[in-house]
């Protein structure tokens, strides 16, 4: 297979280790080649003006930005970059943020290599991808009420250990507003406590750890 | 005016008296009658008392006098109408009652129907329940003028109205008995009613009317010329008609002159009243008179010369006379004593020894000198002898026949001879043992006993004496009393003790023998054969041979006694140093005597003087029964029979309260308000006689156990009363001392102040208990704050350990793994490698899978809350325990949601403990007991295996039993935790967390919740058929 004919690949992740398993996956197939890896946000857009590559893979949290806000900024630029969120969880509020932003394929880091590969080769033939087991998630909490911004970030917050007053400190709101966010956050999470919360805001991918 | 003093010179004792001193010498003993008769009673001889200006009476004439029935004396005054308790005046002014009479009060009269009317320069009052009122309502006339009132002879007023005729209260209403008779100059001036229902009208100018049946009649005498100011219709038909030119009696037929005294024929009579004894009092311009039931008239001396008029007379429902005059009040008490001094003729104030002869003669002694006699009001006197000369120390006598013992000349006989008097005396010279004889005693046989000052006893029988001294065993030589007992016992009273001669023996009583004091100064042999005797340190008696005193006496009764005498109604009469006293001889005996019961007499009762003379025969009984006292101040007797009967009861009043002296309106349902430091009440008992004697006990009931001790006080306070309700009880004693008054009471509440209210009470408690509630809910709030904080703690700890889980672990993981598959594809599929790489590849799936829900927190899955019994469920099958080890999970209460890592924790130690059951104990019986109770979370897990070993659960060294862990655990969630162990009695292990701690909505439901409900805790089964006995 010619060289311009193989599906050129670029890796953001800010795991060496990580990068390291995903190009051996990449190597290893015939049709795709690993053009560049970053390990930030910067020098992934960096890399990517640089090698324009075809598909690219995108973790979704990185040491400066989210996978997200990097996807964003690399499509403002170059609104065909086909690129394909990769994570450790299938939260369904990341997952759907990340296809709002214009992401074509969703992964988990966990999905067998030859799920991955396809995924890659079904994005670079200009389809999106979504797994059947996220799909379904994503299904679940399609009716529900997303948290607003200012949740996310109490959410953070709650996630970091802080206690109310530290978060309205923080967020220049007052005690009993966080409480109020609070509130609202463990109804619409279904949570009994902030730790369940917290729980749950991970798993969905509302925070990221 | 020369008549008048005619009469007032035959009255007078001092006339008397120089008449007396007069007397002839020749006689042998001279008696001087000063008039035909004497009265029984000497004007001088009342318990007399005064009240003017000085003693609080409100100056003015008095011009009416009459009691309400609630034992008030009212007075109609110049100044007003003063009303008068005995003891204090108030005077009703219009500047003090608005309703109260204006100007001078003319007249007054009490009815039946407690009104009381009063008579004004213009109009009348009515005065009833403590409210005046113009009589015209009363009356429903349109004005009221009334000239004479009256108290009809059934109680009721009669009225002579000037414009509305002669006219009768009564309980329907008033009755017009007759409009005013067509006359001119018709003017009534007094009214009264006949026995027999005539009403008498005097009239200013017309003279004497008589109403009968509606019809006017003039008569029953014809006294046209004369201004009739006062009638006092007596017995049947018997009239007594005071006029401004003398008072007259009509006797039903015709004038009785003969009695009018000539000072009285022509004098201004001013008033007229009568007495229980029937004597008639009479008030003149002149002063006052009085006529006696027997018809001797007296005149009152005392005020002479400047006796002011009398204008009024009345006599109280005690029988007390009162009189009023310009000067003010008098009363006139007819006192139990009646007293002979001086101004009733005696020679002396003081006087010796008393004797009664059979003849109603008394003879005294005074102490100067001499021996006299008094009989219906004459004195006479015995010259005889030398008794004039001499100092009489003893007198005693039988029948017409006296002997009288001598300072100086021994012994005299006398004897009265056809109205004169013969005399014998017997001296040393005849054998008597001395010329003193201080004791007389005539025996039944005639035997005399004469006692000497100093030298024994002489005894004259069968015209002999033979002489006892102390050499023949008599005590003393000085002997102070002789008396005689029933079998002829000779008993002599000396300072050594008391002697007894019989049968020609001596017997002694001393100290020893039980007598109070050795000095034995007089004898009383009674009707029973008890002798009394009166001794210088008070009262004892012998009966029956022996010594008798009182253990506990009154004061009174420790004195020097002078005197004893009976009388024959059961009382003792003592006359100590100092008192005059009456006690019930039978009380005495039996040692029942206290302090109130000696009822003592003083100048109230009619006594001037209490100190009787120590001499022998000072007190004595005369053959009426009177007893007779010889005092400093003249001789006095009493009839016990009076005395005994005033038993008129003192009226007891409640007049007011005050609370810290602000008067309380007594109308109505009394209620004090609250929060009063002082509750004053005052009261009076009404008994005009003696009212300085009253004595009164009060009892608050709500308050008092008991009726207080008797005290004169006329107030009562009580301080710091709770809120309640009362009722004061007040009764009161008469003069006497006879507790016979009815009760007066007095219902009242005091309102409680607001913190004694219920409301504020309850408030309080409720108040306190949520004081205590917020306390405890503020701790449980600072706890589980705490809690919460430890939890944040942990929640950032597991976020940074998850995190780190997340970068390095995980990520290496996914990266091996990725690596591991490109590897797998390598690998041919016949190769002997393949299947461990693929099981390689599978393992780290599973690694990466737990990974991810490590890193997500999610250890256990989000259940509910009945899911814990389900958890530990589970377990058997779990940790691959035997299946035939009885396991079941049971729930008591209503399960409810818990913190999740409350949860957690609960499900590790519990999970740990049952682990520990399940492959240690050997157990054939596991349970977990789950308790969701209001105000905790309980988790047992009990065993019936072999038990920890004690040393090991207190060491803490748990090795593999996870103890410590557990312990640690329960620690860090705040729960208590507790380990039951008996080595083969199998395991409890408790855990119980605080309901605050435990549960996540603990308040999301009533605040009182945890106090107030009480669930019904009903047993559960756990749901799962696993859980279930496995046989």
């Amino acid at each position: 297979m010619s060289e311009e004919k193989r599906i050129r690949v670029f890796s953001v992740d800010d795991h060496p280790l990580l990068r390291e398993g995903i190009a051996a996956i990449i190597d290893n197939q015939p049709d795709m080649v690993m053009v560049a890896q970053a390990a930030n946000s910067q020098d992934a857009i960096q890399q990517f003006r640089k090698h324009r590559p075809d598909v690219t893979l995108m973790d979704l949290r990185l040491p400066d930005d989210s996978g997200i806000e990097t996807m964003i900024a690399i499509r403002a630029e170059f609104p065909d970059a086909r690129i394909i969120m990769l994570t450790t969880f299938e939260g369904d509020v990341e997952i759907k943020n990340a296809l709002e932003s214009g992401a074509r394929g969703y992964v988990l880091k966990s999905m067998p290599p030859k799920e991955l590969v396809e995924v890659i080769r079904q994005v670079h033939a200009g389809k999106k991808r979504i797994p059947p087991q996220l799909a379904a998630q994503l299904a679940e909490h399609m009716s529900d009420e997303a948290l607003t911004e200012r949740e996310v970030q109490v959410l953070s917050q709650i996630a970091g250990g802080n206690r109310n007053r530290d978060i309205a400190e923080q967020l220049f709101i007052s005690e009993e507003t966080v409480k109020v966010h609070i509130k609202h956050i463990m109804e619409k999470l279904g949570a009994s406590d902030r730790t369940q919360a917290v729980a749950i805001g991970i798993r969905r991918g509302i925070i990221q750890l | 005016m020369r008549s008048l003093s005619t009469f007032l010179d035959l009255l007078s004792g001092r006339s008397r008296l120089s008449k007396w001193l007069a007397a002839g010498l020749g006689l042998a003993c001279a008696a001087y009658a000063v008039h035909a008769k004497e009265p029984k009673k000497a004007m001088s001889q009342y318990g007399r008392e005064r009240w003017g200006i000085d003693r609080g009476f409100p100056s003015g004439a008095v011009y009416a006098i009459t009691q309400t029935q609630d034992g008030y004396l009212w007075i109609g005054t110049e100044k007003g109408l003063v009303r008068f308790d005995g003891l204090n005046f108030h005077l009703f002014q219009k500047s003090n009652t608005a309703t109260g009479p204006a100007g001078p009060v003319l007249g007054l009269s009490a009815d039946s129907e407690n009104n009381l009317w009063i008579t004004l320069q213009a109009g009348l009052l009515r005065y009833h329940e403590g409210k005046f009122e113009d009589a015209s309502a009363y009356f429903k006339w349109p004005e009221t003028t009334v000239t004479a009132m009256c108290r009809g002879k059934d109680g009721e007023a009669i009225f002579a109205a000037l414009h509305n005729g002669i006219v009768r209260s009564g309980a329907g209403g008033p009755l017009t008995l007759a409009s005013m008779p067509a006359m001119p100059n018709f003017l009534v001036l007094s009214i009264a009613e006949m026995a027999d229902g005539r009403i008498l009208l005097g009239t200013r100018d017309t003279g004497l009317f008589q109403l009968n049946g509606g019809q006017y009649s003039a008569g029953p005498v014809e006294l046209r010329d004369r201004k009739i100011n006062c009638l006092l219709p007596s017995d049947k038909q018997e009239l007594w008609i005071g006029t401004d030119n003398g008072l007259l009696r009509w006797n039903g037929k015709e004038f009785v002159d003969a009695i009018i005294p000539p000072g009285l024929s022509h004098a201004q009579i001013l008033a007229l009243g009568k007495d229980r004894e029937s004597n008639t009092w009479i008030g003149t311009a002149e002063g006052l008179f009085r006529i006696d039931s027997e018809g001797v008239p007296s005149r009152d001396e005392e005020r002479r010369p400047t006796s002011a008029g009398v204008t009024a007379i009345f006599q109280d429902r005690e029988g007390n006379v009162w009189t009023g005059s310009t000067r003010g009040l008098e009363r006139f008490r007819d006192t139990v004593f009646t007293t002979y001094s001086l101004p009733e003729g005696l020679p002396s104030e003081s006087n010796g020894p008393v004797y009664l002869d059979s003849d109603g003669r008394t003879w005294f002694a005074p102490s100067e000198g001499g021996l006299y006699w008094l009989k219906e009001g004459v004195v006479g006197r015995v010259e005889t002898a030398g008794l004039d000369g001499d100092v009489v120390y003893s007198v005693t006598g039988d029948g017409g026949e006296l002997w009288v013992g001598r300072q100086r000349g021994g012994l005299t006989h006398l004897r009265n001879r056809g109205g004169t008097w013969t005399s014998e005396t017997y001296t040393q010279a005849q054998g008597l043992s001395q010329n003193s004889v201080y004791a007389v005693h005539e025996t039944g046989d005639g035997t005399v006993w004469a006692a000497t000052l100093s030298a024994g006893v002489s005894r004259w029988k069968d015209g002999k004496f033979s002489n006892f001294t102390s050499a023949d065993g008599l005590l003393s030589n000085s002997v102070a009393a002789i008396t005689e007992g029933p079998d002829g016992t000779m008993w002599f009273a000396t300072p050594k003790g008391l002697s007894a001669f019989s049968n020609g023996r001596w017997r002694s009583f001393a100290q020893k023998d039980g007598l109070p004091s050795e000095d034995v100064i007089c004898l009383l042999e009674d009707s029973t054969g008890t002798l009394w005797l009166g001794t210088a340190k008070g009262l004892a008696w012998i009966r029956s041979g022996s010594v008798g005193t009182l253990e506990e006496a009154p004061d009174s009764l420790r004195e020097p006694i002078y005197g004893i005498e009976q009388d024959r109604n059961g009382g003792l009469w003592i006359a100590t140093a100092n008192r005059v006293l009456r006690v019930d001889r039978v009380r005495l005996l039996q040692g029942k005597v206290s302090g109130d019961d000696p009822r003592e007499y003083g100048p109230a009762d009619g006594l001037r003087g209490t100190e009787v003379v120590k001499r022998n025969r000072s007190v004595v009984a005369d053959h009426l029964g009177r007893v007779w006292f010889s005092t400093n101040r003249g001789i006095s007797f009493v009839d016990p029979v009076r005395a005994m009967g005033s038993s008129v009861p003192t009226l007891v009043h409640i007049e007011g309260i005050s609370a810290d002296g602000t008067a309380i309106n007594m109308e109505g349902g009394m209620r004090i308000p609250a929060a009063h430091q002082r509750v004053t009440f005052t009261y009076a008992g009404l008994s005009l006689s003696v009212p300085e004697r009253v004595r009164f006990k009060y009892k608050l009931e709500g308050f008092d156990r008991d009726w207080s001790q008797p005290t004169v006080a006329r107030e009562a306070t009580y301080t710091n009363l709770g809120s309640d309700s009362y009722r004061f009880r007040v009764i009161a004693s008469n003069s006497d001392g006879l507790w016979n008054s009815s009760e007066s009471a007095l219902g009242f509440k005091i309102d409680p102040a607001f913190w004694q209210t219920w409301w504020f009470r309850l408030s309080s408690v409720l108040a306190f208990g949520l004081a205590t509630l917020a306390f405890l809910r503020l701790r449980e709030l600072r706890l589980t704050r705490q809690m919460n904080m430890r939890f944040e703690e942990r929640l950032a700890e597991r976020t940074r350990i998850a995190q780190e889980l997340h970068d390095t672990l995980l990520q290496g993981f996914l990266s091996a793994s990725m690596q591991l598959h490109v590897a797998d594809d390598h690998i041919d599929a016949d190769s002997a490698a393949k299947p461990f790489v693929g099981r390689v590849l599978e393992l780290m799936g599973r690694v990466i899978d737990e990974g991810r829900n490590a890193v997500r927190g999610l250890r256990l899955p989000n259940r509910e809350p009945e899911d814990l019994e389900e958890a530990f469920a589970g377990i058997q099958q779990e940790v691959g325990a035997a299946q035939e080890t009885d396991f079941r999970v049971v729930a008591e209460g209503s399960a409810r949601q818990l913190r999740p890592v409350i949860r957690e924790e609960v499900y590790r130690i519990g999970r740990e403990a049952l682990v520990n059951a399940f492959r240690h104990s050997s157990a054939s019986n596991v349970e977990v007991e789950l308790e969701y109770a209001p105000s905790h979370l309980r988790l047992l897990v009990r065993d019936n295996g072999s038990g920890i070993d004690p040393q090991v659960i207190q060491a803490g060294r748990d090795g593999h039993w996870g103890l410590s862990g557990m312990r640690e655990r329960a620690e860090r969630i705040g729960a208590r935790f507790r380990v039951l162990s008996a080595a083969s009695a199998g395991t409890e292990i408790e855990l119980s967390v605080p309901g605050h701690i435990a549960f996540e909505f603990p308040t999301s439901e009533s605040p009182w919740g945890w106090l107030t409900k009480v669930s019904p805790r009903k047993a559960r089964e756990a749901k799962k058929g696993k859980s279930e006995k496995q046989k």
